[in-house]
């Protein structure tokens, strides 16, 4: 039998050409759609399926969970887990009918578990990489604009006041349908169609909208018209939702604001969602690069980098208090809700890989503020300067 | 990967030379990747075509979270399972039941020029089940980790190691016995 890695490189040597003048006239065709793409907005292209969907309560459900995850994922710090809690049978369904449950993960985003019930009641369950532990519990009552964040491994409660929660949802199930009917059914929806496919066992049709801040798929139920996937990049966010199920039972008590027996509260502040600045960036940065990585800045800005760098590097914060590592927590949340918050014409990009803290010429990041024509770039050394888009780092 | 940073970010902000840049470093591992995964030139074009159209035309909201080898990539492949299944359900020409002579066929316009040894390992891998067949070409050809190839196909990883595994063995036999007769 012929070796195998002679086969591995047969396979790797069988090229192919291509010719040389339609390579050309591709391009010319794709420089002209780069052309066209500059002088249209992106919000007219897709304008009723764009209205349909950030109608839709699911979308604001989602950005609301991921907000909230962000905010988690800055107050995990404090968490220093020496231990694994398992994942908590707590779930003992109650038959109500204002539930739906989903996961959510991407790569900005810790894989959490995401549970509603009405409009006002949130719980997230940030879950391990491995999916089998609950690394921290957010539970958020919209009513009281209060969030209660649990960390299993340290038994510490936190209550946070939130400002400026994004609109609250109203009628989940009965919007999702009906939104995915329009999609399906409004000939004036013109929505790029991606097809047939088997999700997970069923047969599912998918959808790709485009808007303002993003891109959506979505995957709905061939049967039940009920979405079963929905792929979301929204503003600085890119991450998917899977595993829907609604109008299933959930216990009242997964959505309590008491402290659970056992746990303990420890101080906290206000921590503001909307009022995040481009300080509270810098202080982000600040920390993850000296407090938690050794005076490097982070391989890339996300959430779930974040929550990685932590874990690997336990150990530095072994000799913090709770109060400390509350307070530090606190001051990494504000930073990734400034970014999350960007949206596209903010052109943010992050280029810290590598960069050392005190680098005053190395940039870490930069963004354009809103109607400003130059851009706010964040150095190594954590000064920002504004610089002009031709001066830009090449 | 940073170089694709800058140049995707640059690419948003509407520069010429970066989609210039990215469609000359990419275009043709993708229609490599597209006529190995299709068995047919014509639908290969046509989907690399529309990866880079799509790509163009989504150019404000695109974020890179991964390498944009990757994404593009993923793309040609979620496309090419499409034209896959579509196939399937019409009865026609099953993609495993595929004849090599798409592969061999000569257009005026056309886009792909096929090697020798493109086109007999094309026809050997027409044998292969469309998902080994897919595991084979994203490891070998598109350079693709095990883990990325289960994710891709939604299946774990060792699901996806065995269809890499079970592919390979099936084309090193068909290969070889091509060279004995």
């Amino acid at each position: 039998m012929r070796p195998a890695d002679m086969t591995r490189q047969f396979i790797k040597n069988a090229s192919i050409k291509s010719n040389p003048e339609v390579n050309e006239a591709v391009l010319k065709e794709l420089l002209n759609e780069l052309d066209q793409s500059k002088s249209m907005p992106c919000a007219a292209r897709e304008p009723n399926i764009w209205r349909t969907i950030m109608r839709s309560p699911i979308t604001k459900i989602a950005t609301a969970a991921v907000i909230l995850v962000s905010v988690v994922a800055g107050i995990y710090f404090l968490g220093v887990p020496t231990e694994s809690v398992a994942w908590a049978d707590v779930v003992r369904p109650i038959m109500t009918a204002r539930t739906v449950v989903f996961n959510v993960e991407g790569e900005n985003v810790p894989t959490t578990k995401v549970m509603n019930m009405g409009t006002q009641r949130f719980r997230g369950e940030v879950l391990s990489s491995d999916g089998k532990t609950v690394q921290v519990i957010v539970i958020a009552d919209y009513d009281t604009s209060r969030m209660l964040q649990l960390i299993p491994s340290t038994k510490t409660a936190v209550f946070i006041d939130m400002k400026d929660i994004p609109e609250e949802p109203e009628n989940v199930l009965e919007e999702l349908r009906n939104m995915v009917t329009e999609i399906q059914n409004d000939p004036d929806i013109s929505v790029e169609s991606l097809g047939e496919k088997d999700i997970d066992g069923r047969m599912a049709q998918g959808f790709r909208a485009t808007g303002p801040d993003g891109e959506w798929t979505i995957w709905a139920d061939l049967q039940t018209a009920l979405p079963i996937r929905m792929e979301q990049k929204w503003r600085q966010m890119e991450f998917v939702c899977t595993d829907f199920q609604f109008d299933i039972e959930l216990e009242e008590s997964l959505f309590s604001m008491e402290i659970p027996e056992g746990y303990s509260e420890v101080p906290s502040g206000e921590l503001p969602i909307e009022s995040s600045t481009e300080k509270d960036l810098v202080e982000t940065l600040r920390i993850w690069a000296e407090v938690i990585l050794d005076s490097v800045f982070p391989r890339d800005f996300s959430g779930q980098i974040y929550l990685d760098d932590c874990k690997k590097n336990r150990k530095k914060f072994a000799k913090l208090t709770q109060e400390q590592g509350v307070e530090l927590g606190m001051k990494m949340g504000p930073g990734f809700v400034f970014v999350q918050l960007l949206k596209a014409e903010n052109d943010w990009q992050y280029v810290g890989k590598n960069v050392k803290i005190g680098d005053s010429e190395s940039p870490v990041c930069w963004y354009r503020p809103e109607d400003s024509e130059t851009y706010r770039v964040i150095y190594g050394d954590l000064s920002v300067k504004d610089v002009s888009e031709e001066n830009l780092p090449k | 990967m940073l170089e694709d940073k800058l140049l995707v970010w640059k690419f948003k902000r509407g520069s010429k030379e970066a989609l210039c840049h990215i469609y000359e470093k990419y275009r043709d591992d993708l229609l490599r990747i597209a006529a190995g995964l299709l068995n047919e030139t014509s639908a290969a074009e046509d989907i690399v075509h529309d990866v880079f159209v799509v790509f163009v035309r989504s150019a404000k909201q695109f974020q890179l979270t991964g390498s944009l080898r990757g994404y593009l990539a993923k793309c040609v492949v979620n496309r090419a399972r499409n034209v896959n299944l579509s196939r399937q359900r019409r009865k026609t020409v099953s993609m495993d039941n595929a004849e090599p002579i798409a592969l061999n066929s000569e257009r005026p316009d056309q886009w792909i020029i096929c090697s020798e040894e493109f086109t007999r390992l094309s026809n050997s891998m027409a044998v292969l089940p469309y998902e080994q067949r897919e595991a084979v070409i994203l490891h070998i050809q598109g350079g693709m980790k095990f883990r990325e190839i289960a994710k891709l196909q939604g299946v774990s990883d060792k699901t996806a190691q065995s269809r890499f595994r079970y592919g390979f063995t099936k084309l090193r036999s068909i290969l070889n016995s091509e060279v004995t007769k």
